[in-house]
């Protein structure tokens, strides 16, 4: 059997997968100084450990050629998954949320509304369980722009602290649901590998339990 | 506007000749798989009224069905093979004596995906049982299952098994609100214990030992030693009734010598209002993507006016030739066996050398050139011999040997 590969989305969620690992006894010198290397061994060349944008972690798993994966849920609920979603890491904790000018009247107003986001799946699903028609614009940078230059009436994002939004002038209107870090299994390998993988994740579980506590 | 002449859309691929060599071999081997167990082969059309594909009970999602319209009907590209199968059966086999096998391989297309290496266009190879129920039918199934991935080459394969009433029974004992079954069944297939646990938190009170037996349901999986876990858990009769059954298949697939390509998975729920009792899937190494899937499906015929029992599997053949060549390399692309050349005045004579070698069963290649040029294309072709016929020669003269 090959070793096991974890796809780790780069950035934030980075830093703190490589405390979890250290808490859980794995090796993860690398993933401190990863320079430019986008496959560093982990646990003293046992796995392998692969960073990638978020979304590719997701295409990396469910291909199958990670097995494991971290990655927010932001962004397994924007893209539909056929994915094992074995545990809610506790980290990288924020929200989705509906965001605007303080005095948006976006939810009773029937005229024309507009939403930008970099979410657009995130937000079609949630307006029509609300049964609001909104158009959506897709974004790519700093959503907060939009409202701000009258392209959208609000914007649909991730809020971790909220100061950007206070510092632009906007405030929560609504919050669509809270999100953080998930461990991920292609499907074919949690049933073929599953005694190395449950070891994993159990040590795994154990360690972003005592990163939760300590905060 | 720019034409797109020189590409095929996303998810859909041409196939070269070794890896369509490969897909024809397997789909051999997998079609006689079948036809040893008198499976017959039946084709359904490509086109079909969408109805077809709407029946109450689906597993597929309406969103990935092609739909065409013509003369104002509705009609989608095959996305499967079941429904069309089952089409068949139900109305021109309906006096046929039962139980009736069939087997189809087919091509069926779902849209969406293309664009993260799903494919839109899949080699379906599979068997419908209809008419017949119970243990003995689920067994003649998953023996067929098991051997077909064994012949077609696989290595590392695993058979899971899943039975749908399990988490019938457990969902119909709790008073769910609306929309909350449907996301349990999500998370049930996602593996998504804690999604769930909170999700369930709020039934406790209704059925304790259902709400806690759902919630364990995804970490039920692995070898026999879930059966323990899901009998002390498990308190529903008919929920009792699907592992006991589940159980019952198991041991005698593994007095067949199975025990070892079979694995459990009660959390195995897709598709549950479809399926209605033993539920397989199968895995390879060498691919991500599930190399097998069925089960039980008795209220699908309904649709079609029949009242038969029904059951089958289908293997992906596209995710089996992936594993197949991630594991024993690239297919190569076939080569033929002589190159028989001549010059004009002896075509006759090279025709019939060349129908005399085919008649033995070997690949014969024509070229009217010289005997050089004709080494020159067989070591290029990499053709392991070249005959040429003409003056210079004798006849039957034995180049590049």
């Amino acid at each position: 059997m090959s070793k096991l590969k974890i796809a780790i989305t780069k950035g934030r969620l980075l830093e703190k997968s490589a405390e979890m690992f250290e808490l859980a006894g794995i090796e993860c010198e690398a993933l401190r100084n990863p320079g430019r290397q986008l496959v560093l061994p982990i646990g003293n060349g046992m796995m392998e450990a692969v960073l990638a944008k978020s979304a590719d972690v997701i295409t990396y798993t469910e291909r199958g050629v990670c097995e494991l994966g971290i990655v927010g849920k932001d962004t397994i609920m924007e893209h539909a998954t056929n994915l094992y979603e074995i545990l809610d890491l506790g980290f990288g904790r924020c929200r989705f949320a509906v965001a605007g000018k303080p005095d948006t009247d976006f939810f009773t107003d029937g005229s024309r509304r507009v939403a930008a986001t970099k979410y657009i799946n995130v937000s079609k699903r949630y307006f029509e369980r609300k049964h609001i028609d909104a158009e959506l614009i897709k974004i790519e940078g700093s959503v907060e722009l939009a409202p701000l230059l009258g392209l959208a009436d609000v914007i649909v994002d991730l809020v971790e602290t909220g100061s950007t939004l206070k510092a632009n002038g906007l405030e929560i209107l609504e919050e669509v649901c809270p999100v953080s870090a998930r461990l991920v299994v292609n499907t074919a390998a949690l049933k073929l590998r599953k005694r190395e993988i449950e070891e994993l994740t159990t040590k795994l579980a154990a360690a972003a339990k005592e990163i939760e506590s300590k905060k | 506007m720019t034409r797109r002449v020189y590409t095929t859309p996303g998810g859909t691929r041409d196939e070269l000749q070794g890896r369509s060599a490969l897909l024809r071999r397997t789909e051999e081997k997998l079609l006689s798989c079948f036809e040893g167990r008198g499976y017959f082969e039946v084709r359904t059309p490509t086109l079909e009224f969408y109805d077809v594909f709407t029946a109450d009970e689906s597993a597929l999602d309406h969103t990935k069905i092609y739909k065409l319209i013509d003369g104002g009907e509705i009609l989608a590209l095959r996305p499967d093979s079941t429904a069309p199968v089952g089409r068949l059966a139900a109305t021109k086999l309906s006096g046929a004596p039962l139980p009736l096998r069939l087997s189809y391989c087919q091509t069926v297309l779902r849209c969406g995906g293309g664009n993260r290496g799903a494919r839109t266009e899949t080699r379906q190879c599979g068997v419908e049982l209809v008419g017949a129920d119970g243990l003995w039918a689920d067994l003649e199934l998953a023996e067929a299952a098991l051997t077909a991935l064994k012949e077609s080459g696989l290595s590392g394969y695993k058979l899971e098994l899943g039975h749908a009433g399990i988490f019938g029974a457990l969902m119909r004992s709790i008073d769910l609100r609306d929309g909350d079954d449907e996301q349990i069944m999500r998370l049930t297939a996602a593996k998504n214990y804690s999604a769930l646990n909170d999700l369930l938190s709020a039934y406790r009170d209704s059925n304790p030992g259902a709400v806690e037996a759902i919630c364990r349901l995804p970490e039920l999986f692995g070898g026999a030693e879930v059966f323990d876990g899901a009998e002390s858990l498990i308190h529903e009769p008919e929920a009792l009734a699907g592992i006991s059954a589940l159980k019952a298949l198991y041991s005698e697939l593994e007095k067949l010598g199975f025990g070892d390509d079979v694995l459990l998975d009660l959390g195995l729920v897709n598709g549950m209002d479809y399926y209605t009792g033993v539920v397989f899937g199968a895995y390879a190494e060498g691919t991500g993507e599930q190399v097998l899937s069925g089960g039980r499906y008795d209220s699908l015929y309904r649709n079609y006016g029949a009242g038969f029992s029904a059951s089958g599997f289908a293997v992906n053949v596209d995710a089996v030739c992936d594993a197949l060549e991630k594991l024993g390399g690239r297919a190569p692309a076939p080569a033929s066996d002589v190159l028989v050349c001549f010059a004009p005045a002896n075509a006759a004579e090279a025709f019939s050398f060349a129908k005399e070698l085919r008649a033995c069963g070997k690949r014969v290649e024509i070229a009217a050139c010289s005997a050089a040029e004709g080494r020159r294309i067989a070591s290029e072709k990499r053709i392991a011999r070249s005959v040429f016929f003409g003056e210079e020669g004798t006849g039957k003269e034995l180049l590049g040997e």
